[in-house]
């Protein structure tokens, strides 16, 4: 009796503390993993697009992309198109396009701040999501995670929680040159 | 207690993991968050008096007083366990609904209140060192992304602010040591003063790391702000979003908080009601579920509203004390 009490609260301690939980338990057909993330202004009305990770490295990269008035209604739509369960958590970097405003920049930014899913250590950078999430990395698959490894070989910190405590709108930009993603020399600010 | 534990290093850890109970989850409130770490501090101070004026078996001398604390000890039991429950239901367990956390929390408190006070406090000094642990390394391998200068509020904390935050610190931690000082039966008070020391030194740490790391905009920006602070960690390219470590920290403070509510309830209920005892736990953890799944306790309210349920009972606890010993 007290081994069985004892393995039951121990199996109680990991659901309740994330190592495993009742609801987690899904099939990898079932959901759609985020790499990253991009945003840009299309005739007045936001574009979001999402580079989701490819179960094996032979599937072709899917892209998903939806628009609406706010942030909020592009993810709301994206986990209604997507179908599958979307799971943000693993978004390594967010891109906005160089056309966008500052304020819109600032209410993109603070949505994904206050939204537990998506990582505060996530990369912010400049670049035209729709180009660059269907270029190659050099040494990634997914853009999201080549992001990343590019950033951390930078001088430059632009993870989200930097960003938004600093207030200072200046991110690496990126580009794809011959279908691979590259940084772009010099960083961009908005003005 | 038993009467026959002494002050113990067990003693203090679960001092420390009761003090910093739920607090550490949602604390500090983005409302005068300028003025936290002042408002921390004076917290700190003027709670210091009335855990020294507070007679811990004052409960045990009156049937009125007795019935009095019960319910503020439930109160303060269920707002520690709906608060990790809410916390559970939004962030680890999201899509089930409410009542399984519910249901797999008052679990483990049954678990904890079927043994003896003893293995309570083993199981203390098990997660007080841990979770001591995690906060320390955490906040040692997060220096390099803190700004000593976030720290520094842009203007100078207001009376109002300083006021709010304090009551926040002294309502929902500090005051409530008032149960744990009557589950010592004040045999230990030196252990639970040793423990609350202990936890303003951890809530200080991790209140200064937070605002170090994210400054005071964006740390009001963050409805878990602890939490938020360990998801930036990562250790090279393969470990990273370390707040389960957090939820460590979250889970094992509010089960000792929680089951320590209980359990003194219980005693103190038992000792004036002994026919009645057997039905108090069933009743209480009925009463636990039901709110918990049915009601929203307080969530939705703004902590100025139900900051006098937390402040008030303890201040004239502590009053009544202080003429007891007169007597």
């Amino acid at each position: 009796m007290k081994t069985f009490s004892f393995l039951l609260s121990i199996i109680l301690i990991f659901t309740l503390t994330g190592c495993s939980s009742l609801n987690d338990y899904t099939e990898s057909d079932e959901t759609a993993l985020i790499s990253a993330l991009g945003f840009k202004m299309k005739d007045k009305s936001l574009t979001l697009f999402a580079e989701t990770v490819s179960k094996k490295d032979t599937d072709e990269k899917i892209i998903l992309t939806v628009s609406g008035e706010n942030v909020k209604d592009c993810i709301t739509a994206l986990k209604k198109k997507a179908g599958l369960k979307i799971i943000l958590s693993h978004c390594g970097a967010v891109a906005l396009c160089t056309d966008m405003a500052k304020e819109d920049i600032k209410e993109i930014l603070a949505f994904l701040a206050e939204s537990y899913d998506i990582p505060l250590g996530s990369y912010i950078i400049y670049g035209d999501p729709e180009s660059l999430f269907k270029a190659k990395g050099l040494k990634e698959r997914q853009i999201g995670y080549e992001i990343i490894t590019v950033c951390r070989k930078t001088d430059k910190d632009s993870r989200l929680f930097k960003v938004m405590r600093s207030n200072n709108f200046s991110f690496p930009t990126f580009t794809v040159s011959g279908e691979i993603c590259m940084l772009k020399d010099g960083l961009w600010t908005v003005q | 207690m038993d009467g026959t534990v002494k002050l113990s290093i067990k003693e203090v850890s679960l001092s420390t993991l009761f003090f910093v109970g739920n607090s550490i989850i949602n604390l500090p409130f983005a409302i005068h968050l300028e003025s936290s770490i002042f408002g921390f501090l004076a917290a700190a101070i003027l709670s210091l008096p009335l855990l020294l004026a507070y007679n811990g078996s004052l409960p045990f001398k009156n049937k009125f007083l007795a019935v009095a604390f019960c319910l503020y000890a439930l109160f303060c039991g269920i707002a520690a366990f709906r608060n990790f429950v809410t916390f559970c239901d939004k962030i680890i367990l999201p899509e089930i609904p409410l009542f399984f956390p519910t249901v797999l929390f008052l679990g483990l408190i049954w678990f904890t209140l079927k043994f003896k006070d003893k293995v309570l406090l083993k199981l203390s000094l098990v997660l007080g060192v841990l979770s001591i642990a995690s906060v320390l390394v955490l906040f040692l391998i997060n220096l390099n992304n803190s700004s000593l200068k976030l720290i520094l509020p842009k203007d100078l904390p207001t009376l109002k602010g300083t006021a709010f935050q304090s009551a926040s610190y002294m309502g929902m931690s500090f005051f409530e040591g008032i149960i744990l000082l009557t589950f010592f039966k004040d045999k230990s008070k030196k252990a639970a003063l040793n423990g609350f020391a202990l936890c303003c030194i951890l809530l200080f740490v991790c209140l200064v790391s937070t605002l170090a790391l994210f400054g005071y905009n964006l740390t009001a920006m963050l409805s878990y702000p602890y939490a938020a602070g360990m998801s930036v960690i990562s250790f090279g390219d393969k470990f990273s979003r370390m707040e389960g470590l957090s939820y460590l920290l979250y889970f094992s403070c509010t089960l000792i908080k929680t089951a320590v509510c209980v359990k003194t309830a219980g005693k103190v209920f038992a000792f004036h009601f002994a026919k009645a005892k057997k039905y108090f736990f069933p009743a209480v953890f009925f009463i636990f579920a039901a709110v918990s799944t049915l009601t929203d306790v307080f969530g939705g309210a703004p902590f100025i509203y139900v900051a006098p349920f937390f402040i008030i009972p303890p201040l004239l606890f502590a009053l009544i004390s202080k003429r007891f010993r007169l007597r």
